[in-house]
């Protein structure tokens, strides 16, 4: 009951603060309603979390929670509207709605309706508004697979159809090797917050945790991982080669949920608690590590990965927290990331020892994209006049996500009981 | 390669490619290999200009900060180092007119005031953008702002929106909407005349990237005087025949750029460098037009090498070891051949040129937004500002750019300290200096800045001891070869070329060969290890079986550096021992055999006329003291690249200690007596001279020959050496208070022992301070400064103007060392306003190459000037040159000094005329001389130096203290 | 307190005293309080010093109580189903030395750096960087399974590169720093996938007791234990600067002097020997690897030697020296003599640290150095010029001073082609979503660079 509530909390919260915060005179107030509302959103699903004892299932609202919050208090101003904000909320909200409940229809609705405000959100400016189409071209094929998926799981008929309809939908909007080609656009160009709360979450591995871990063929399962092994290693390399800031960063997000997804498709109860582990730390890595970057954005303008950047002598913590977020979602020890990793390559290499190789190969891939964008953008000439470092509110949520990581790097058992993944999980025994 | 052309055409554009490299050549870093450092005037080439002008000149050439930087002055302005008074009279001087900026409006020179007392942080582009979106600069008003000026605001805000009363927020969008309409257009930056420019504009690829690594190879191998193993080959034959002999050989480096860079060097056989800088000209499409440019700025792109190359021409026997035969044209057809080269590479790849990336901007808010905050400081509300005065602020905001702030409130900051010093002058003149008794010992120092403090303690300590300072080669110019080296090394200013040749002899020649072989067998395991350490073989064995051992020099090295060094030294005395020695200065009247352009010593007239010129200008001749030391200056540090450059400057970037031993032999040779006798200037029977010199990096003083004092004048030796002692010990206390790492609160003698630990730590980047903060210069007998605390800012030369009525002596006197002063002076104002373009960077990364050197990392270009380190605590202000005489003399020195009548003249030092009996001093600017305006300040007077300095680290104002005046001595 | 109490205590206390120095400068720095010159000079020096003496002290523990390998067990990092990372530190005859030697010289870098930085304005960074990279040495020194080498080994490759791009107002040191990142981070690869491996095939990637010091555990396969050994070699080559990851050497010396010393004198560079010291079970088991192993050094020792000896600036002249020395350590591994290349490298790591932090001085001991001999210093590099042909000298030396063209053939024949590939691909892409978006696919292609990594 408790859990559901705080649960609810997650979806609802969100969904109100959007109807303020759409209304709010500036996008400066827009901001503060929204970071207010999060706040309560996230208290709720940490109290709630937390009351229950945890659990991979009741702590996944915390997650989505905590990944909005940040998304929502990190937000520059710049460009952005009070619709905007309200957007994001929304996309946080049908996010949340989709975890909070077991029945398919509603999966469908919070996939929809998460998509829709990030569409919306691209139409709304002129220099944006093709990108719409592409991301339409991408996700609504997505809602309608998962549609059709959740339709026919509730009719009862035989689920194969059903779980390669969802399967295909999740591969979307994951962006698995070959669908992934939206999301790097989606990144240059969307407002980095709305990004962030729509991609970070990685709600397709909500969805295939709940309803297609273990069920799938193994022949889908093999297709599946070295599908994701494929997209690991291509977009880790691709991401490598950017000279911009932002699309490197679309296809490190494109690595990094390929890497969640990988080890979903497993059935070595390692491996699916690294990626349970990977998939909380990469989606708040991330999620943190995106929006150091939109802070910097915000203070220098486009960012190229080309031309010697400035020093980091007057944002000494942005830097700090960019490099500490980045390394963190690739792994760096001493952070929950490495924990992660390595169970995820150890519980592959039984079953695919070349597949958990190519892992190894993304990560360290990964790695280099955070470093070139460490070293172009926080160093090789003065630093500018005027620029700020972190705010206090921008401090505040960063040191928090640092801190969380780093605890639970060094006392992983913790992290590790809370979120049940100590034994193996009841769902996966029981359809074995 | 190219169609052949008439021949007239070709000698033109010859003619054209040697005048643009002789005009680039003045323009590069003019430092020697480093081993020899000698300070000069960074901006040495825009001499010819007024310093105003060719600072911002050359920082446009070399991307360089003309002066310190807004956020440096700020600084100055919220500690008070500039005052409202020093604005005041600066913007007096520059006449910012009274009339009002628009009619009814403040007046011009009350907005200047006001942007002046308020420096700015002024974000550009992105980060503006950011702070008036997400900061607070429009909600709220600027801190600096004043109550009264808030409220005119918002009244004038309440009334131009035709509301009853607005808040901040609404009144500070009122007036910067009334001001953002006016955003003048955004000046584009051209992009440099090099073709490399062009390329970067177009395709954002940095070709000296490509180039630039194999030109430091190359010039690094050419000029290397003993790092490498192995020395490039053919490097006899110039540096650019040597890179063909290398490169043309078949198979040459893969990069994909250089890729038929053998055949294209083969076919260049026999080719002048000349003609193939030309034909590279031709294939980057330089036109005649851009000829000079292009050379010009090709050159700078490598500025630190290239002068090098310059140097090493212009003065090969300033090489330590090999004279390279360099060209810089060699260099320039390297630099063009390659440039052509990587710029054929990038632009035919298939690459369609780039994007601009960034959409140009077509106006500038930065400029509206000082407007807006220099509106909120006058109070200067939306209401007020109709179009067109609003365009006027925009525009009064324009025309007080940065390099126009910077430069009145540069003005301002040496204002402020000169007036502090004349002033002190003045009145410590007019208080009394009390004349000295007979003095029994005198002393003769470098003029440097560092003998400050030793003189003044010296007096302090013991008021009968008179104090002289000259140039520290004090006229004896010479090449010195010591015992044990190899060769001689001129000991003399860098404008001159030694003639004479003088050696250090052992006295006992037997004993000497044994000390020199049982050293030479030493040096020669030391070198053999540290050659071996670096090979396959020996290192392998070396480092497998006694490697362990590094472990103990280095624990000691490190944690305790002072014992190291004195155990080493102790070690290598007691195995060696040190053979006692005499120089070998005089030769015969008819001895004229020359050896490498060297006589062998001096002849009697020659020295006579070097004794006597110092003793004569310094008026140190008419009052000789029965004991008479001789002061050079070296300094002796560790890790320190840069060593060099805290040695004497007049001896070239040596130790001058050979100067004051020769100069006190010559000064005792009977011969030298007596023909001094003859010219009328005699030396009185009865006084000794005795050479010394001084370490000012440990404060030691080393005797040279003092075993030749006669038995009389022992105990006074004996006495001085114990006063010096003593007030090298105060003087090493004296420098602690600037060493940020030494506690205030020091005895003399703890502060002995923590200079000696400095020079022999490795890990001390900052030995001593060197010249830093030197800023003034004086030339007037020492009656007039003696008793005044200086700070060790001061040159002090000794002048008797009451000797010198026509000016003579005063015009060498100032011909030698205005020069000197003012480029020791320059180089730390460069080297402190950019350290990164003029100076030499942060020590920290330095790296030693050809031993000529420093670069950053492995393949940086040559970095010249200072280090930071040795800067750090400098306050640029140019030299203040205080002259005793009257106007009317000085503008006769200066006509017959045309050097001299350039620097002063065009502001790269202040020349003061002083007429202490008057009380009067005039300053000389551009069109003469103008009275100082003397301000009543009292002079803090305390008993002896250390009461004033004691526990502060800070600059301190002129003193008078009482001890040396002979007032107060105890 | 019992000896095998205080033994436990040793390795403990020499990685956590600078890990905790380390997360008290970050506090205080992380709160906007740059802490003080003296305050962390001190307690860096503090926590070196515990750290040596507490290796010192096992050491001489070991010595009297006549053990020669001690396990100490503190419990499992993380249990989850049948994957456990124990934390386990071994204290034995090949990690005391290191252990010892690595927390004495990064002290005494310390000492020498509080001078040497003083003032510098990154000098709270410079400490903390320090003692990250000192945790993460003692890590991999005295870890028990290569997991926790791995951990200490990421966090040398990431302190390094953050320091060689200390001064990071200037365009190389960020560039410099970036590449020793790239490499350290592609070899890396070769742990973490040694480890992994030793889990699959041996059931564990602790390290085992053996009769000379505790050993990677040996893989029943032969194919397995060269594989692994080659991982093993690979993950050495990046750390060590072997041929053909050895460019960035010279170029790490774009940081700070003391740090250049410390790391590419002493401790980092002879990681890769530690690393293989420890494989040597494997390198017994697999000749194969072993004979990697040879090849490797023999090629480094040959290609530095020669390229050193063109070397015109202190510091290069002393990386390629250094790189020489190691790729002979590297031989005597590969030959099956451990003992020597351990006296090897102690040896070498301490003649080479003073070497380098004396570099500044290179012209003041010249100086010296000719006084005492009476005369200029013999030319070297005769014999060379007697024994090579006069015709083959141009060839061979521009050779040595393109540094062998490593650097050029590893980034235009092997970076270029991958990364103008990839480009082309991201390109292919950029035009299909502007067929989707219904933009004209004007997608310009921008100019190359040649080379990814600058």
């Amino acid at each position: 009951m408790i859990a559901l509530a705080g649960a609810a909390g997650a979806a609802v919260v969100p969904l109100g603060a959007a109807l303020i915060a759409k209304r709010a005179a500036s996008a400066r107030a827009a901001r503060r309603v929204a970071s207010a509302g999060m706040l309560v959103a996230f208290a709720s699903a940490l109290a709630a979390s937390v009351a229950t004892g945890g659990g991979e299932r009741a702590s996944v609202p915390v997650l989505i929670a905590a990944i909005g919050l940040v998304a929502v208090v990190m937000s520059p101003l710049g460009g952005a509207t009070p619709r905007t904000f309200a957007r994001i909320l929304l996309v946080v909200g049908g996010t949340a709605a989709i975890v909070v409940t077991d029945v398919p229809v509603a999966l469908a609705l919070g996939w929809i309706g998460s998509i829709v405000p990030a569409w919306l959100e691209l139409r709304s400016r002129r220099e944006t508004r093709p990108s719409a189409r592409a991301f339409a071209a991408y996700l609504v094929p997505s809602a309608a697979l998962v549609t059709l998926g959740a339709l026919l799981a509730s009719t009862g008929l035989p689920p194969a159809y059903g779980l390669l309809a969802l399967a295909a939908g999740l591969a979307i909007r994951e962006a698995i090797l070959p669908a992934h080609g939206w999301l790097p656009r989606f990144v240059e160009q969307a407002p980095m917050g709305l990004v962030v709360a729509f991609v970070a979450p990685q709600i397709g591995v909500f969805a295939h945790l709940r309803w297609l871990a273990g069920r799938l063929a193994p022949e889908v399962d093999l297709v599946l991982a070295v599908l994701a092994a494929l997209t690991v290693v291509s977009a880790a390399l691709l991401a490598v080669v950017q000279r911009r800031a932002r699309r490197a960063l679309g296809y490190f997000f494109v690595s990094q949920s390929a890497l969640v997804a990988f080890g979903l498709d497993g059935d070595d109860v390692v491996g699916r608690s690294g990626a349970v582990l990977a998939w909380w730390t990469c989606g708040l890595a991330t999620a943190g590590f995106a929006m150091t970057l939109a802070a910097l954005e915000a203070r220098r303008g486009a960012l190229s990965l080309e031309h010697a950047g400035r020093s980091a002598r007057q944002v000494p913590l942005l830097a700090t927290a960019y490099v500490v977020l980045g390394l963190a979602s690739v792994g760096l020890p001493g952070t929950l990331g490495f924990i992660a990793e390595d169970l995820l390559v150890s519980g592959a290499v039984h079953e695919h020892p070349v597949l958990a190789f190519a892992l190894v190969v993304g990560t360290a891939l990964n790695g280099i994209t955070v470093a070139r964008g460490f070293f172009t953008l926080f160093a090789g000439a003065r630093a500018p006049v005027g620029e700020r470092d972190l705010t206090l509110r921008e401090r505040s949520v960063l040191t928090a996500l640092v801190a969380a990581l780093l605890v639970a790097g060094v006392w992983p058992s913790g992290p590790v009981r809370w979120l049940g993944l100590a034994e193996p999980p009841p769902a996966a025994a029981s359809t074995r | 390669m190219s169609a052949p052309r008439p021949s007239n055409e070709r000698r033109s554009e010859r003619e054209a490619l040697a005048a643009a490299l002789e005009r680039a050549r003045h323009l590069l870093p003019a430092q020697a290999p480093i081993r020899s450092f000698v300070h000069h005037n960074t901006l040495h080439a825009f001499e010819d200009l007024p310093f105003d002008e060719a600072v911002v000149l050359a920082a446009e050439r070399f991307g360089a900060e003309p002066y310190e930087l807004e956020s440096a002055f700020a600084a100055h302005l919220a500690s008070g180092r500039i005052d409202t008074g020093d604005l005041d009279a600066v913007l007096r001087e520059a006449a910012i007119d009274d009339a009002p900026a628009w009619s009814g409006g403040p007046s011009r020179r009350a907005l200047y005031e006001l942007r002046l007392q308020h420096p700015l942080e002024l974000p550009q582009g992105a980060a503006l953008a950011w702070h008036l979106t997400e900061g607070d600069a429009l909600s709220r008003f600027h801190p600096a702002v004043s109550e009264a000026a808030r409220a005119r605001i918002l009244a004038s805000a309440a009334r131009a929106l035709g509301r009853h009363a607005v808040d901040a927020p609404a009144a500070l969008a009122a007036l910067y909407a009334a001001l953002a309409p006016h955003a003048p257009a955004a000046v584009a930056r051209a992009p440099g005349p090099r073709p490399r420019d062009r390329v970067l504009a177009e395709r954002g690829v940095d070709v000296d990237e490509l180039v630039h690594p194999v030109l430091v190879r190359s010039c690094a191998a050419f000029v290397d005087q003993g790092v490498a193993y192995w020395s490039m080959p053919a490097r006899a034959r110039g540096l650019f025949p040597a890179f063909r002999a290398l490169y043309a050989a078949p198979g040459g480096p893969p990069d994909p750029w250089l890729r038929g860079l053998g055949a294209e060097l083969a076919a260049l056989e026999g080719q002048a460098p000349e003609e193939v800088a030309l034909d590279a000209l031709r294939r980057l499409g330089v036109g005649p037009a851009d000829l000079e440019p292009v050379v010009e700025g090709t050159l700078l792109a490598l500025r630190g090498w290239a002068g090098m190359i310059a140097q090493l021409e212009a003065r090969p026997d300033r090489a330590p070891v090999w004279r390279p035969p360099a060209r810089l044209v060699d260099l320039l057809a390297l630099a063009l051949l390659l440039e052509a080269r990587a710029v054929q590479h990038v632009s035919s790849s298939r690459a369609a040129p780039a994007v601009a990336a960034s959409a140009r901007r077509s106006e500038a808010p930065e400029l509206v937004y000082e407007a807006f905050l220099l509106a909120q400081l006058a109070g200067i509300g939306p209401h007020e500002l109709a179009p067109e005065r609003a365009r006027a602020l925009v525009a009064l905001v324009a025309e007080l750019d940065g390099i126009t702030r910077r430069r009145l409130w540069h003005r301002a900051y040496e204002r402020h300290h000169r007036d502090r010093v004349l002033d002190a002058l003045l009145a410590h003149v007019e208080r009394g200096v009390p004349a000295l008794a007979r003095p029994w010992a005198q002393v003769l120092c470098c003029i440097d800045d560092r003998a400050e403090s030793l003189r003044r303690h010296l007096e302090e300590l013991d008021p009968s001891i008179e104090t002289f300072g000259y140039a520290g080669f004090f006229g004896v110019s010479m090449a010195y070869r010591g015992l044990g080296e190899a060769s001689a090394r001129p000991l003399c200013p860098v404008a001159v070329r030694p003639r004479h040749l003088v050696v250090e002899e052992p006295i006992e020649e037997a004993h000497a060969r044994r000390v020199a072989a049982r050293r030479r067998w030493a040096g020669r395991l030391r070198h053999g290890a540290a050659v071996g350490s670096s090979s396959l073989v020996r290192g392998g064995v070396l480092a497998a079986t006694v490697g362990m051992l590094g472990a103990i020099p280095l624990v000691g090295r490190v944690l305790f550096p002072r014992l190291t060094e004195r155990l080493v030294h102790h070690a290598a005395r007691a195995t060696f021992g040190e053979p006692a020695t005499r120089l070998r200065f005089a030769r015969a009247d008819d001895d004229e055999a020359i050896q490498d352009g060297l006589f062998g010593g001096f002849t009697v007239a020659e020295m006579a006329d070097i004794v006597g010129a110092l003793l004569g200008a310094t008026g140190m001749g008419a009052a000789l003291a029965p004991l008479v030391v001789v002061v050079g200056h070296g300094s002796s540090s560790l890790n320190n690249p840069h060593e060099s450059a805290y040695d004497c400057g007049a001896t070239g970037g040596g130790r001058g200690g050979p100067n004051a031993r020769a100069f006190a032999a010559m000064a005792n040779h009977e011969g030298v007596r007596a023909e001094l006798a003859r010219r009328g200037a005699p030396i009185p029977e009865g006084t000794w001279f005795v050479g010394a010199e001084h370490d000012t990096c440990r404060d030691s003083i080393e005797w040279l020959d003092a075993d030749l004092v006669p038995p009389t004048l022992e105990a006074a030796l004996e006495r001085l050496a114990a006063q010096l002692e003593r007030a090298l010990a105060l003087d090493a206390h004296e420098r602690c208070r600037r060493f940020a790492s030494a506690p205030l609160e020091m005895t003399p003698a703890r502060a002995h022992a923590h200079v000696e630990a400095r020079s022999a730590d490795l890990g001390e980047p900052r030995p001593e301070c060197g010249h830093a903060t030197n800023a003034v210069c004086i030339v007037a007998p020492r009656a007039r400064t003696r008793g005044l605390f200086l700070d060790r800012r001061a040159f002090l030369v000794s002048y008797e103007p009451a000797q010198d009525p026509d000016g003579a002596h005063l015009g060498a006197l100032l011909a030698a060392v205005g020069p000197v002063s003012a480029g020791i002076n320059l180089e730390y104002y460069f080297s402190f306003v950019d350290p990164e373009v003029y100076g030499a960077g942060t020590k920290l990364p330095h790296n030693i190459t050809g031993l000529v050197g420093v670069m950053n990392g492995h393949a940086s270009d040559l970095r010249t000037g200072l280090p930071w380190q040795m800067v750090e605590i400098h306050e640029p202000v140019r030299l203040s040159m205080i002259v005793e005489a009257d106007p009317q003399k000085l503008e006769r020195v200066l006509a017959a000094h045309p050097d001299l009548a350039r620097l002063a003249g065009n502001g790269w030092m202040h020349l003061i005329a002083w007429c202490p009996d008057e009380g009067r001093m005039w300053r000389f600017e551009r069109d003469g001389f103008v009275s100082h305006e003397r301000a009543r300040r009292d002079v803090v007077e305390v008993a002896r130096s250390p009461e004033l300095y004691r526990g502060r680290r800070e600059h301190l104002e002129c003193a008078r203290v009482e001890a040396a005046l002979g007032v107060g001595a105890r | 307190m019992t000896l095998e109490q205080s033994l436990r205590l040793a390795p403990v206390l020499a990685i956590a005293a600078p890990a905790l120095a380390f997360a008290l400068i970050a506090l205080r720095l992380g709160i906007g309080h740059t802490p003080g010159e003296r305050w962390t000079a001190r307690l860096v020096a503090l926590a070196f010093g515990v750290a040596t003496l507490a290796i010192a002290g096992a050491a001489s523990a070991m010595l009297v109580g006549g053990l020669t390998e001690v396990h100490v067990a503190l419990g499992a990092w993380l249990e989850v189903a049948d994957r456990a990372l124990p934390f386990e530190l071994v204290l034995d005859r090949l990690s005391v030395p290191f252990a010892g030697l690595a927390a004495g010289l990064v002290g005494l870098t310390g000492a020498f750096s509080a001078r040497y930085l003083h003032r510098d304005r990154g000098f709270a960074r410079f400490y903390l960087l320090l003692c990250l990279f000192g945790a993460g040495v003692e890590l991999v020194l005295l870890g028990g399974s290569l997991e926790l080498v791995f951990v200490g080994w990421e966090l040398v490759g990431l302190t390094s590169a953050l320091l060689i791009a200390f001064f990071d107002e200037r365009p190389t040191p960020a560039r410099h720093g970036l590449r020793a990142f790239v490499i350290y981070r592609v070899c890396d690869v070769g742990l973490l996938s040694a480890a992994v491996w030793l889990h699959h095939s041996a059931g564990g990637a602790g390290l085992d007791a053996s009769e000379r010091w505790a050993g990677v555990r040996v893989p029943a396969g032969a194919l397995d234990a060269t594989l692994v050994g080659a991982l093993l070699l690979f993950a050495a080559l990046g750390k060590s600067a072997q041929i053909p990851f050895g460019g960035w050497l010279p170029r790490a010396m774009e940081g700070p002097t003391p740090s250049s010393a410390v790391f590419y004198g002493a401790i980092s560079i002879h990681l890769g020997p530690y690393l293989l010291l420890r494989a040597a079970p494997i390198l017994e088991r697999a000749p194969l690897a072993a004979g990697l192993v040879i090849a490797v050094g023999a090629l480094t020792a040959l290609h530095a030697t020669f390229v050193g000896r063109v070397q015109t600036d202190v510091k290069s002249a002393l990386a390629y020296a250094s790189m020489t020395q190691v790729g002979l350590i590297f031989v005597e591994i590969g030959l099956g003599l451990p003992w020597l290349a351990i006296a090897h490298v102690v040896g070498h790591a301490s003649l080479r640290t003073l070497q380098l932090l004396r570099a500044p001085s290179v012209l003041h001991d010249r100086g010296h150095l000719e006084r005492a001999m009476g005369a200029e210093l013999p030319r070297a590099g005769g014999h060379l010029e007697r024994l090579v042909p006069a015709r083959l000298q141009p060839w061979l030396y521009r050779l040595a001073l393109e540094r062998g063209y490593h650097d050029a053939l590893v980034a235009d024949r092997v970076l270029a082609p991958v990364v103008r590939w990839l480009r082309a691909l991201d390109r292919l892409e950029e035009r299909w979503i502007a067929w989707l978006e219904g933009r004209p696919a004007k997608v310009a292609r921008e100019p190359e660079r040649g080379e990814v990594v600058r």
